[in-house]
């Protein structure tokens, strides 16, 4: 299957980043984690917004619960 | 003139058992099903089983899996990639399947036994086969007798294998046994190596027969392990991992038994790609299945976290 035009999400430095194949190949693997790969631009950009929706609605819980028990 | 009982060409490579991915209602959520082929493949499988055991294939319909494999194939996923696990008892509905599989040119179907029924005769068994290749017939998908866990399938006794392969040869180029038994993959191999080929699921039992496939339910987590035990090759990690203690792939899979042990395996597979790809949409399961209970979460999270997953190279 061909890659070459497709976009994967990673995680570097402690960041989610959409970045495209020719991209990727130029990275030192140890510098970054492969989360996913998708067809489109698009589509990984969807997915990196509900990523950041999900670690906003974690880090929300995380701060109730220390208003709660303080 | 050739031995029409030898052993045909079958499939090769690394196939994850995909899981399947669902929405928050509970919906088949194709996009996520998509992106984890894409990635598996990107990561050197060589194809994904869908649908099979730890696709949970009875909790989804025919007209979800033709609604899954169209969206799949439109976007982009080779249809030679793709086998298509036939878990159900009712041979008209394996054999839609099966005539799904050919409009679809998949690479082949997996043809379970019957579950549900207990006491099942040797001629009752015989004639469900005999029923399902007969309305077939010019199927030109290859089949896979599919040999699932005893305690939720009828086992096939090899009586029953034996005539079914007598009968159907010409269509069958494997049995697969994903029973979990070890000792079953010896006593395929003395009674049928020599009629079809024989692939085993269990991980760590691959090396040892030779097996020129696998299809894996820990390669939606590491398939690069997975690939490296099934070619015998240590190179991968011990170059690319500096500074780490080297582990072979019988020890890092050994390792990820010890992980999923004590938990229900599809949640606990589930949960672990939840945290691979960071996404917890991942941990859902459909009813009657569920995500993981806290105490298994926090049981998991901390054996998982030991383990140490290299996910770039694992």
């Amino acid at each position: 299957m061909d890659f070459s035009n497709t976009w994967f999400i990673i995680d570097r430095n402690k960041q989610h980043e959409v970045i495209s194949h020719e991209d990727l190949l130029k990275l030192d693997a140890h510098a970054y984690t492969l989360l996913q790969n998708f067809k489109t631009h698009q589509d990984a950009m969807s997915e990196m917004s509900q990523l950041v929706r999900q670690n906003i609605a974690v880090a929300n819980e995380k701060i109730d619960h220390l208003k709660k028990t303080h | 003139m050739n031995n029409p009982l030898q052993p045909k060409a079958g499939f090769k490579g690394v196939w994850p058992d995909a899981l399947t991915p669902v929405k928050a209602d509970y919906s088949l959520d194709l996009h996520r099903l998509e992106s984890h082929i894409r990635t598996l493949l990107y990561k050197g499988a060589s194809g994904v089983v869908l649908f099979g055991e730890c696709g949970e294939g009875p909790s989804f319909s025919h007209e979800e899996k033709t609604q899954a494999l169209a969206h799949l194939i439109k976007e982009g996923i080779p249809s030679s990639a793709i086998m298509l696990a036939c878990v159900n008892s009712s041979a008209p509905e394996v054999a839609k399947l099966i005539h799904l599989a050919d409009y679809l040119k998949l690479r082949a179907v997996l043809i379970s036994t019957p579950f549900y029924y207990q006491d099942l005769s040797t001629d009752g068994l015989v004639n469900y086969f005999d029923f399902l290749f007969e309305h077939t017939q010019k199927s030109p998908t290859h089949c896979y007798l599919h040999l699932l866990p005893n305690k939720v399938h009828h086992e096939l006794p090899e009586a029953v294998l034996n005539t079914v392969l007598e009968k159907h040869h010409e269509r069958i180029f494997g049995i697969i046994n994903q029973t979990g038994s070890s000792s079953l993959n010896q006593d395929l191999l003395k009674s049928f190596a020599e009629k079809v080929l024989i692939y085993a699921c269990l991980e760590t039992d691959v090396r040892a027969l030779k097996c020129s496939g696998i299809i894996s339910a820990m390669a939606n987590i590491i398939p690069k392990v997975v690939q490296q035990q099934l070619h015998g090759s240590e190179e991968v990690q011990a170059i690319q991992i500096p500074g780490l203690k080297v582990k072979s792939s019988d020890e890092r899979l050994v390792e990820f038994q010890s992980v999923l042990a004590q938990h229900p395996s599809i949640a606990a597979y589930k949960y672990l790609l939840s945290q691979v790809y960071k996404n917890h949409d991942w941990k859902l399961a459909r009813p009657p299945l569920s995500a993981l209970d806290s105490s298994s979460v926090t049981a998991l999270d901390k054996t998982f976290a030991a383990f140490g997953l290299h996910a770039n190279f694992e």
